[in-house]
């Protein structure tokens, strides 16, 4: 579970573009919000102003004014003041936020005639409309400057050709720098031609102490002890490297005479050739049905079956129907008791205390504020969910698939009857051989790990941090004592003991040794950086396959590199060009991976979603993106609005459309076929979002967007 | 030695962790399963857990050497109300409070178990640590060897299925 939450709650523009004002004072909806758990729709003719707001939404998210030159781009449009715009007045846009508990609106006011852009943030508490980008400091923390994260929330199909393509600005590395707090680490060192703090810093000290120094200290031997008990470490680690080298050197010189075998057959058997292709893919079905099991089981309502779960969502039915706990926290009344002068009925509280604690008994009758919202949750949760299959579904599900790969299997091996006595021979032995050395690869791979791994859960399993911490706050709970050092086995925490060692030594340090102390503590926060961010790429690649392999078109395999996407295909080559619903697959896998990265809920908001996708992948994408995230939004065009109707349709999603006046629902034109001409507005009626445009014939309508 | 009070977190005790890790947990890279491992500790915990829930088993957790998680993780974070409510109502069903209307001993049943936002109380977590012990101690009895995950979890859905 996240720790922090950011929801859009609404926004409101001033001729910007084609908006006057919005909402509109005088007609359709006064005050413009989201669904904070779910998907809002909203649908706005092409070129009203979809990629401006983007633009605008951007920009406020990330408090990065917009480029000089492209400001005048914003200002209202139309020309004309009857309509209730001003083509001269300055353009303002807005958006309000919650973090967490905390409500917050941005507004940027942009001056294009001076070129100027200004921000104002308004906070709950802090004296209203303030001038200034200064939204709570964990959302600064998170969004601030950090444009290449922000496009990938507020995400258009430019953005995600971008990622795709190798581009000198570095997006995807920055973002994933951005994203899991590394920036500023990052901040400290060299990398990519850019001079870090450190260096800056070992500058200075050496250029006012010079070189030297000597060791007078006993952080100086147990850094010398920890350093040789390191290369003990290096030592095992590159020994069983070479022992595992040697085992995948065998056991791919194993795997590659099969396969000869296997190719000999293919190339002169094409039955051969089909069961092994068959095999293979029965082989894959069942190790995704297998994992999908594994997820789906988590259901309780699944793994139970109706009987238990009905019980179960009955019990909790009862509870909201009796409205239990009651809305109101025990907290609620110990801060009236605490902090108010008088009760809530205004009666000041008497001097004998017995008013207070009357209050104060039915505290108990309340449960706590921070378990309260979790109950609430749960009670709805449970008594909205649905069993989605049966325990005998799954079972049949999966032994289907386990028939089909034993037949496919017995099949191959079938054919294989046919090769020579000695082949056969060989055959056999060799895949034997290939299991046996499968299993010591593995366990060989898991010693190895132990000293070389820096991923932190297999660490935490492990338990190799165990002689690493201590209660020493002034050591920084970590051990400094050699005698203990020296029982940790795995680098990167042998590494940690180090840079505490020269932390402290820094603390206590001269100026030379300082300055040498610090190109030390660069080198290894290099090298480690390295390390977790390499760490890191994988788990996100894992993550974002997971997620993009679902999506229409994704039917290769995506790795990161700093700059781009890379796509790999079933044989193993490097694909440039992929289609525009796979790019957007991935892209939207890699936002999700990082999204799950963060410890905060995110929203996402998409322009033109489906433009790359085509009418026939909506289906699967409302599934796997539409489900994918905790709070969207989708600007969507009337065609867009067609083709998802299966889900809004089933679905309770937040639905808006724009509208000028005089715009006739079903045409969207003036009456007479005219463009639609009045002040625009938003309606959230159902009808309205079904019947917009619906005279026009949504196939002839350009599913691009774009302004 | 009994690991019955004391932890506040899940017990994936010794005996379970080293029957799982022969069939593979991701993790730890080893297994002898040839059509994946399970991705997560929390996997076998939890279909111990609901294996013992399904049939009604109990067993106090058997000593864990490693830490393991003290909150729903991985797949499990998906349902975690879910497995919020089972768990509670477990824990009212054992006290006989389910058929109580709307009861205001439920209330303090709830600040018993729950503790802030993801974790429980000690309570909490020895109610489904003892039902994945039981759980555990049918699986090893029903599937002593099989190590394939696939087999593995054919013959564990038909048990939960019976």
């Amino acid at each position: 579970m996240v720790t922090h939450k950011l929801r859009i709650l609404g926004m409101k523009w001033e001729n910007v573009r084609n908006f006057e004002q919005l909402p509109n004072p005088r007609l359709g909806i006064k005050k413009f919000e989201f669904d904070q758990e779910g998907w809002t729709l909203k649908q706005i003719q092409n070129n009203y102003g979809k990629t401006s707001t983007m633009h605008l939404l951007r920009s406020c998210f990330t408090g990065d004014k917009m480029p000089k030159d492209k400001l005048k781009g914003y200002r209202y449009r139309q020309g004309r003041t009857d309509w209730g715009g001003d083509p001269e007045a300055k353009v303002e846009f807005s958006v309000m936020l919650s973090l967490d508990e905390e409500i917050f609106q941005i507004r940027t006011v942009i001056d294009w005639k001076n070129k100027t852009q200004e921000f104002h943030t308004y906070r709950e508490g802090a004296q209203g409309d303030r001038p200034g980008w200064n939204p709570p400091a964990y959302f600064a923390s998170l969004f601030e400057g950090k444009t290449a994260f922000a496009d990938l929330l507020i995400l258009n199909g430019e953005v995600a050709k971008d990622m795709n393509r190798a581009t000198s600005e570095n997006t995807i590395g920055m973002a994933i720098r951005q994203v899991t707090g590394l920036s500023s680490v990052c901040d400290l060192i060299d990398e990519q031609g850019t001079e870090g703090r450190i260096t800056g810093l070992v500058n200075v000290l050496e250029k006012t102490a010079g070189a030297g120094g000597r060791k007078t200290s006993d952080l100086d031997d147990a850094l010398d002890e920890c350093r040789e008990h390191k290369a003990w470490a290096e030592g095992e680690r590159d020994s069983i490297g070479k022992e595992l080298e040697e085992l995948e050197e065998n056991l791919d010189e194993i795997k590659s005479e099969l396969l000869d075998y296997d190719d000999k057959y293919k190339s002169s058997n094409e039955d051969f050739e089909k069961a092994v292709t068959a095999k293979e893919r029965a082989k894959s079905a069942l190790d995704r049905e297998v994992r999908n099991i594994l997820k789906q089981l988590f259901n309780p309502g699944d793994g139970l079956g109706d009987n238990v779960w009905e019980d179960v969502k009955e019990f909790y039915g009862t509870q909201i129907r009796g409205k239990l706990p009651g809305e109101a926290t025990g907290n609620f009344f110990q801060e009236l008791t605490e902090d108010e002068d008088e009760c809530i009925c205004g009666t000041p509280w008497d001097k004998e205390g017995v008013m207070k604690k009357w209050v104060l008994t039915h505290k108990e009758n309340y449960i706590d504020s921070r378990i309260h919202p979790r109950v609430k949750r749960m009670q709805k949760k449970v008594v909205e969910s649905d069993s989605t299959t049966d325990i005998g579904n799954l079972k049949a599900g999966l032994d289907a698939k386990r028939k089909a790969y034993f037949q496919a299997a017995k099949r191959e091996r079938e054919l294989r009857k046919d090769r020579p006595e000695k082949e056969r021979k060989r055959y056999k032995w060799l895949s034997t051989e290939e299991g046996k050395l499968d299993r010591d690869q593995k366990n060989l791979q898991h010693n190895f790990n132990l000293f070389n791994s820096e991923n932190r859960d297999f660490i935490i399993a492990e338990d190799l941090d165990y002689h690493v911490k201590t209660n020493n706050e002034k050591h920084n709970n970590i051990t400094i004592q050699p005698h203990i050092f020296r029982q940790i086995e795995n680098l990167s925490q042998i590494k940690k003991v180090e840079e505490n060692l020269l932390l402290l030594k820094l603390q206590t340090g001269e100026s030379a040794e300082k300055a040498r102390g610090a190109k030390i503590l660069k080198e290894v926060l290099q090298e480690s950086i390295a390390r977790v961010l390499q760490e890191i790429q994988k788990e996100l690649e894992v993550k974002m396959n997971d997620f993009a392999s679902k999506m229409p078109g994704v039917d290769f395999e995506i790795t990161i590199s700093e700059s781009r996407l890379i796509f790999t295909n079933a044989n193993g080559d490097i694909q440039e060009d992929v289609n525009e619903s796979g790019e957007l697959g991935a892209v939207y896998g890699l936002v999700s991976a990082l999204n799950e990265y963060a410890d905060i809920s995110l929203p996402i908001v998409v322009d033109t979603p489906l433009a790359g996708f085509g009418k026939g992948m909506a289906k699967s994408w409302k599934d796997v993106v539409g489900m994918g995230f905790d709070q969207g939004i989708a600007l969507i065009n009337s065609s867009e609005k067609d083709s998802l109707r299966f889900w809004w349709e089933q679905e309770e999603l937040v639905l808006y459309t724009w509208l000028r006046e005089n715009e006739e629902v079903r045409t969207g034109k003036d009456p007479g076929g005219g463009d639609a001409t009045g002040t625009m507005y938003i309606d959230d009626s159902l009808e309205t979002f079904n019947q917009y445009e619906i005279d026009v014939g949504y196939e002839n309508r350009d599913t691009g967007g774009g302004e | 030695m009994s690991e019955e009070t004391g932890r506040a977190s899940f017990i994936l005790s010794n005996e379970m962790r080293e029957y799982f890790e022969k069939i593979g947990i991701s993790k730890s890279g080893k297994g002898e399963s040839r059509t994946g491992y399970f991705p997560t500790n929390i996997h076998p915990f939890y279909l111990s857990m609901i294996m013992g829930i399904a049939k009604k088993k109990m067993a106090a957790p058997t000593e864990m050497k490693k830490d393991m998680v003290d909150e729903w993780v991985s797949d499990a974070r998906a349902y975690e109300e879910e497995l919020d409510g089972l768990g509670f109502y477990l824990h009212c069903k054992s006290l006989g409070l389910v058929k109580d209307e709307a009861d205001n001993r439920i209330l303090d049943e709830m600040k018993g178990f729950f503790e802030g936002e993801v974790k429980y109380t000690n309570e909490g977590y020895q109610l489904m640590n003892k039902y994945a012990q039981g759980g555990f101690k049918i699986i090893m009895d029903r599937i002593p060897d099989t190590r394939d995950l696939a087999d593995w979890l054919s013959i564990y859905l038909s048990i939960l299925e019976e």
